[in-house]
C-alpha cells in the first residue's frame, strides 16, 4: 500500500442558503448547502470528504472560475463540522462522486429559525457644510437566530424567499458565523419608506473642532407604525450634543437613532453632532 | 472533455535486503482508497492509498488518473516507511500540461493552429483569444471563429510569414469543431 498525498487547484466550495420567511416575516426556515466546485480537470471518488472553512494564507491564489450550470443534488444527511487548527471542517456524510461541475450536497437541513425584520438608514458625516438634502436608502434587514441549527455556518450567500417561497425577495452574503451566533443579512431596499437627510446648521467652534445639526426626515407609507434604524458614522472624537431619539453608541464611529415612523406618515429626526478631528 | 492524466513517474527503491530482480518496471498504481479536503480558496488536498505489488529493487510506479489540475511539485509519499521504500523522486508533467480544459485552450493564445472541420476541409489560423461562452470581439484581418467546446475561441487566417507547424494536440482539440462565422 502506498499512500500519496498531493494538492489540487481548480477545486473549491462555497455554502448556499435558502432562508423562507413566514407571512409575519418573525419567523422563517433555513435550508443550508456546500456547493462544490470541480474545474480540476478530473473526478473523484472519496472515500471521505471533507470541507474545510477558513482564511488560510496560500501563496498564490488562483482568479476565480465561472462554474457551469450543472447541479447534482445528492445525499440527505446532513454534514457535522468541527474545529481543526484555526478553520471549521464539515465532514460529509457518504460522500457522492465529484465530477466536472457543481456538486450540491446539504448543510443544514429545513430548520425553524427566529427572525427579527429592521430598517435601517446609513449615512455618512460629511465634513463641513453640505446643505444638499440627501436621500438615504432605508434596507430592509433580517436578524436571524441561528440557535436552532446548533452548528457553525460557513461563509455564503443567504438567499431569502416569502410568499410560501414563491418569491425571491434578495440576497446577501454572510461571513463565517459560529454556533449561536446570530447572522445579519439586507436583501433590498423598502419600498414605503423614504427617507432625507439635510444639514441645517454648521459652526466651526476650533481649528479641528465643529458642531452640525442634521434633520432626517423618514416617511412610510406602510398600514402599521415601523421603527428605523438611523445609523450615523462620525470621524474622530465626536459627541451627539442634543437629539430629538435618544442615541445608543454601536460602535467606535457609529450611533444609531431608533425612529417610530406612524402608519401612512412622516417622521423626524434631529441631532445635533460635535466632531473633533485629531490634527 | 475531461481530462485526466499520469501525474507522474515515481521512481523508488525497495531496501537491499529485498532487491532481486534489478531490472526496472513500469507498474500502474490502480485507484485506490481517496480522502479528499476541499478548501473554499480554490484548493484540494488529496491523500491516496494504492495497493500495488512492488517488484524488488529500482523501479518507476505509474500514479494514473490524477485530475489535471494536480499540483505535482506538493506530490509526496506519505507512508515510505511503513512501506519500505525509498521514495527518490517523481517526474511530471510541465505545470500547465495536461491543465483543465479552459488552462489548455487559454495556452494556444498566439499559437498557430490548423482546424480540421467536420467533412476534411482544414484552415490555419493564429489563435487570437479564448473566451468562456460568448463570440471573441476580432478586429484585424481575413477574420473567422470556431467552436472549440467548451469554448468559443476567435483566429485569424494564415499569416504570410508561416510560424512553426502546429502542434498535434492543438488541431485535436479542435478538430470536431463546426464553423461558425
Amino acid at each position: 500500500m502506498i499512500t500519496s498525498r498531493y494538492l489540487v487547484g481548480e477545486v473549491s466550495w462555497e455554502a448556499s442558503y435558502a432562508l423562507s420567511l413566514a407571512a409575519d416575516e418573525k419567523r422563517g426556515h433555513l435550508e443550508g448547502w456546500f456547493v462544490v466546485d470541480n474545474r480540476s480537470g478530473g473526478d473523484f471518488t472519496p472515500s471521505r470528504l471533507r470541507l474545510l472553512a477558513g482564511t488560510l494564507r496560500v501563496a498564490a491564489t488562483p482568479a476565480p472560475r465561472p462554474m457551469v450550470d450543472r447541479l447534482q443534488v445528492a445525499m440527505e444527511k446532513v454534514a457535522s463540522s468541527e474545529e481543526l487548527s484555526e478553520a471549521r471542517v464539515y465532514e460529509v456524510a457518504s460522500p457522492p462522486r465529484l465530477a466536472a461541475g457543481r456538486t450540491t450536497l446539504p448543510l443544514a437541513s429545513d430548520a425553524e429559525v427566529v427572525v427579527e425584520k429592521r430598517y435601517v438608514a446609513r449615512s455618512t458625516y460629511w465634513m463641513g457644510a453640505n446643505e444638499e438634502p440627501q436621500r438615504i436608502p432605508v434596507g430592509v434587514q433580517y436578524r436571524v437566530a441561528t440557535r436552532a441549527l446548533a452548528k457553525a455556518l460557513p461563509a455564503g450567500v443567504v438567499r431569502v424567499y416569502v410568499e410560501d417561497g414563491t418569491v425571491f425577495t434578495g440576497e446577501d452574503r454572510i461571513e463565517h458565523t459560529p454556533e449561536r451566533s446570530d447572522v445579519e443579512i439586507e436583501t433590498s431596499e423598502a419600498f414605503d419608506l423614504t427617507a432625507r437627510r439635510r444639514q441645517v446648521s454648521f459652526q466651526q467652534t476650533g481649528r479641528t473642532e465643529s458642531e452640525s445639526s442634521y434633520e432626517v426626515e423618514i416617511a412610510s407609507r406602510k398600514k402599521e407604525p415601523v421603527t428605523v434604524l438611523v445609523r450615523e458614522q462620525f470621524p474622530g472624537d465626536w459627541t451627539v450634543v442634543e437629539s430629538s431619539v435618544p442615541p445608543k453608541k454601536l460602535a467606535a464611529f457609529t450611533v444609531e437613532f431608533p425612529v417610530t415612523v406612524p402608519p401612512g406618515g412622516e417622521a423626524k429626526l434631529t441631532y445635533r453632532v460635535r466632531v473633533r478631528i485629531r490634527g | 472533455m475531461r481530462r485526466r492524466r499520469v501525474i507522474g513517474t515515481l521512481l523508488l527503491a525497495l531496501p537491499a535486503f529485498l532487491a532481486g530482480a534489478q531490472q526496472p518496471s513500469l507498474p500502474a498504481a490502480p485507484a485506490g482508497r481517496q480522502d479528499l479536503v476541499v478548501t473554499n480558496q480554490n484548493l484540494g488536498v488529496v491523500v491516496e492509498s494504492r495497493s500495488v505489488s512492488l517488484p524488488a529493487g529500482r523501479f518507476e510506479l505509474r500514479w494514473e488518473g490524477t485530475p489535471a489540475a494536480a499540483r505535482t511539485e506538493t506530490w509526496t509519499v506519505t507512508n515510505a516507511r511503513e512501506a519500505r521504500i525509498r521514495w527518490l523522486g517523481l517526474s511530471g508533467p510541465l505545470p500547465g500540461t495536461g491543465a483543465a480544459d479552459s488552462e489548455w485552450l487559454r495556452g494556444l493564445v498566439g499559437k498557430h493552429v490548423r482546424i480540421a472541420r467536420p467533412g476534411g476541409s482544414t484552415a490555419e489560423a493564429e489563435v487570437l483569444a479564448v473566451y468562456g461562452a460568448t463570440a471573441a470581439p476580432c478586429s484585424g484581418k481575413a477574420l473567422s471563429s470556431f467552436t472549440a467546446s467548451p469554448v468559443r475561441a476567435c483566429c485569424s487566417g494564415p499569416s504570410r510569414a508561416r510560424p512553426p507547424a502546429p502542434t498535434e494536440s492543438s488541431c485535436a482539440s479542435t478538430a470536431s469543431a463546426p464553423e461558425t462565422g
